[in-house]
């Protein structure tokens, strides 16, 4: 037996397998306009079945086509976005809430679009056009609204002969009620890993969690309003009245389904996460504005909410701010959400399709189909909010503050302060001024 | 017949089949640690008004300075030693005595029990961390549900002191196996004659194992027991699976916790440099420690 033949085909073997991961190495190259080829924009966003909307672009546009990333979420796309950047590759566009909006500029992710987006300022809702316009400058195309509302199951409540609460006094009532009647029980839980949620609940109760001053930074995270609402909180979880689960965890998922917990205070983009989690439940929730601190008052505050940014990285940024402004703004685009996902556009015009505001969501009960009539209402109401530019850091710190507080017995109020000097030294730190 | 000129050729044959694995080391190990250095060194500032592009500045060692006078980092190689003070002696311990019971236990057994304790290993670390995480969890632990069957009250291994346990069950479930098909083959390379001897001379089964069997694969547990512990210095992937489902938990619970939260999560990719490299100094420091204080009984009469 020959001993060359095996060297030859080994040779062989591996000289194709140096070439196939020189090949597998090249990274997708976006064609040149005017060279024939389509330019491809490459776009990443978590929003559920955000595929099909993207389609209906790419089929009415031959020459700039739109590859959608899904793999990011909310959560992680300011750690993936800034490591794109540091490897050079970038996406053109990209989706990011509003909280994260101001940590994309101060790194230097996200583009200045004024000059494509400025005029469009009397289409947008108030709110989202502040919330993603800095120093007179555009950042993102806002994609929706966020208003809050108090999710409530009408079945539990009824029996009880209980009324949705108006006021935080009644919540607390309330949330005694129902755990009187059945320890195992709760109206709601405390959950220290939603930071999102206590800020916009402190923000209801008129803290600025971050503001500016000419060129400085304020920072009241543990203002007296931000400490009113956290004693609240404290009071009803020493109580023993709201448990403490996590959100999102497998326990919450499990406690809604079975009616473990009795309500949930979220916002307008609620009603399919709750089909998705509590799917036995579906037309048994109802949707009523959150609970005041004073009676008669409607002050709400935002939760969530998101919009696009195309990104300094971009090689095509004409097409690419066309797209971003094109996805949350045309009729096309929203008939497409209408139709594919849920939406609760930034844009007026769009809040005024059919198909938006009469559809109430399968979720809620009989009785709340005027669900996005009172979305439109409770926008109106909302406090505006700055954002810092280390929202990431001050929901990590929240984490852990009230997480220990919790299972130590701790003063959340000390958590909040905790919390705010974490803020504090970080962005004293970074350079900005502080007072 | 060795020519004189073989003698004086450079002998390229060895480097040739190191290169590869240098080549490796020196691209995924060195380069990479250069390079933390170097970011470790950097900082990032802004223009002190409003909202500015933040530029890369170089700090010297005001990261450093930050790392080690930061008490969540000490907190947190606290509670990383407690885990490891759980995890290791569990898991050798275990490992141990699995490997002596299977050198006895007759072959009909002993190849399910083989492969019964080592499929534990095969599970990777995230998903093994959730699926405790749902045996841990009072209002989804099908465990809890027995309890409550029998009117127990349900526990809650994830609150309290006993969360280092919890934390450390999941790493020592699957680490026994490891640790114990390894054991299990030095054991196997003993002659047998020796057995023989000492149970003529009337030494009972549990002696023929500790005095004899034991300190012969002395090396092999040596061994595996500082490759377990350097595995519990870097704890990661349990730890942080589990901080999504319960309150004891928090983001820098272990030093690599802390790290990756530093680096990913809340952008400070440059203190998070400098806390790595002290982690690193402090784990190269301990390991290399105790290789030579054990060097001796490791490597058995090697130089």
């Amino acid at each position: 037996m020959n001993s060359t033949v095996p060297r030859i085909v080994a040779g062989t073997v591996a000289a194709g397998l140096v070439a196939a991961s020189l090949a597998g190495c090249s990274t997708a190259e976006t064609g040149d306009a005017g060279s024939g080829e389509p330019i491809v924009l490459r776009y990443w966003s978590w929003a559920p079945n955000i595929a099909q909307i993207v389609d209906v672009w790419n089929q009415a546009n031959p020459d700039v086509q739109v590859e959608v990333n899904t793999s990011v979420g909310a959560a992680d796309i300011v750690a993936k976005l800034s490591a794109a950047k540091e490897a050079g590759s970038l996406p053109d566009i990209t989706n990011t809430t509003y909280e994260n909006l101001p940590n994309l500029v101060v790194n230097g992710i996200a583009a200045d679009i004024t000059d494509a987006f400025g005029e469009y300022e009397d289409q947008i809702a108030p709110a989202a056009w502040n919330l993603t316009t800095f120093d007179d400058k555009n950042y993102a195309v806002p994609q929706g609204t966020g208003p809050q509302f108090l999710f409530y199951r009408v079945d539990i409540f009824e029996s009880l002969g209980l009324e949705a609460p108006t006021t935080w006094a009644e919540y607390a009532d309330a949330a005694r009620t129902i755990h009187e009647a059945d320890p195992s029980t709760y109206l709601a839980t405390f959950p220290a890993n939603d930071a999102q949620l206590f800020a916009a609940l402190s923000a209801q109760a008129g803290a600025e969690w971050w503001s500016q001053e000419g060129g400085s930074w304020r920072i009241g995270i543990d203002s007296p309003e931000a400490t009113k609402v956290a004693d609240y909180w404290q009071g009803l979880v020493d109580e023993g009245v709201v448990t403490t689960l996590k959100t999102w965890t497998p326990e919450w998922q499990a406690a809604l389904a079975d009616g473990t917990i009795a309500s949930w205070l979220s916002a307008v983009w609620a009603p399919p996460l709750i089909l998705q989690n509590a799917p036995d439940t579906a037309g048994k929730w109802g949707a009523v504005r959150i609970p005041q601190w004073n009676e008669g008052e409607a002050v709400s505050a935002a939760l969530g909410g998101s919009g696009t940014v195309v990104t300094t990285g971009t090689e095509h940024p004409e097409e690419a701010r066309e797209f971003a402004i094109w996805l949350n703004n045309s009729t096309e685009a929203l008939n497409a959400y209408i139709e594919n996902a849920s939406i609760w556009p930034a844009n007026l015009a769009g809040r005024e399709l059919p198909g938006i505001k009469d559809a109430a969501p399968e979720a809620l009960a009989p009785g709340f189909e005027d669900f996005y009539s009172l979305a439109e209402e409770i926008d109106d109401e909302t406090v505006p909010v700055t954002w810092g530019p280390n929202v990431a850091l001050a929901y990590s710190a929240f984490g852990d503050a009230f997480g220990t507080a919790i299972t130590d017995k701790g003063s959340f109020g000390a958590a909040l302060g905790a919390v705010q000097s974490a803020v504090a030294a970080d962005m004293t730190k970074l350079g900005f001024t502080v007072e | 017949m060795q020519t004189s000129r073989s003698r004086l050729r450079p002998r390229v044959a060895p480097w040739l089949f190191l290169t590869p694995a240098i080549v490796l080391a020196a691209g995924l190990m060195f380069a990479p640690l250069v390079y933390t250095v170097i970011l470790s060194l950097q900082g990032r500032k802004v223009p002190a008004s409003g909202i500015g592009v933040a530029t890369e500045v170089f700090v010297g060692l005001d990261n450093y300075v930050a790392a080690l006078t930061n008490p969540a980092l000490l907190g947190s190689f606290l509670r990383m030693l407690a885990y490891a003070l759980l995890s290791v002696p569990l898991t050798m311990g275990l490992a141990l005595v699995f490997a002596l019971l299977l050198d006895n236990l007759s072959t009909r057994f002993a190849r399910f029990s083989r492969i019964s304790i080592f499929v534990p290993y095969a599970v990777p670390g995230v998903i093994a961390a959730l699926m405790w995480g749902f045996m841990y969890l009072p209002g989804v632990s099908p465990v809890g549900e027995l309890f409550t069957l029998w009117g127990w009250p349900v526990p809650d291994p994830l609150s309290g002191g006993s969360v280092f346990l919890a934390v450390a069950n999941v790493s020592i479930w699957g680490g026994i196996g490891f640790n114990m098909v390894i054991l299990y083959t030095s054991l196997r390379g003993l002659p047998q004659e020796i057995y023989d001897s000492a149970r003529l001379d009337g030494c009972s089964e549990i002696q023929l194992a500790l005095r004899i069997k034991l300190p012969l694969i002395l090396p092999g547990v040596i061994l595996t027991g500082l490759f377990t512990i350097i595995g519990a210095l870097q704890v990661f992937s349990e730890p942080n699976m589990m901080m999504t489902l319960t309150n004891s938990i928090t983001s820098d619970w272990v030093p690599m916790m802390l790290v990756y939260r530093d680096a990913f999560v809340t952008n400070d990719l440059y203190g998070a440099s400098a806390s790595a490299i002290v982690i690193t100094a402090v784990t190269m420091i301990a390991s290399l420690g105790l290789l030579r204080l054990l060097r001796n009984r490791a490597f058995g009469n090697e130089s």
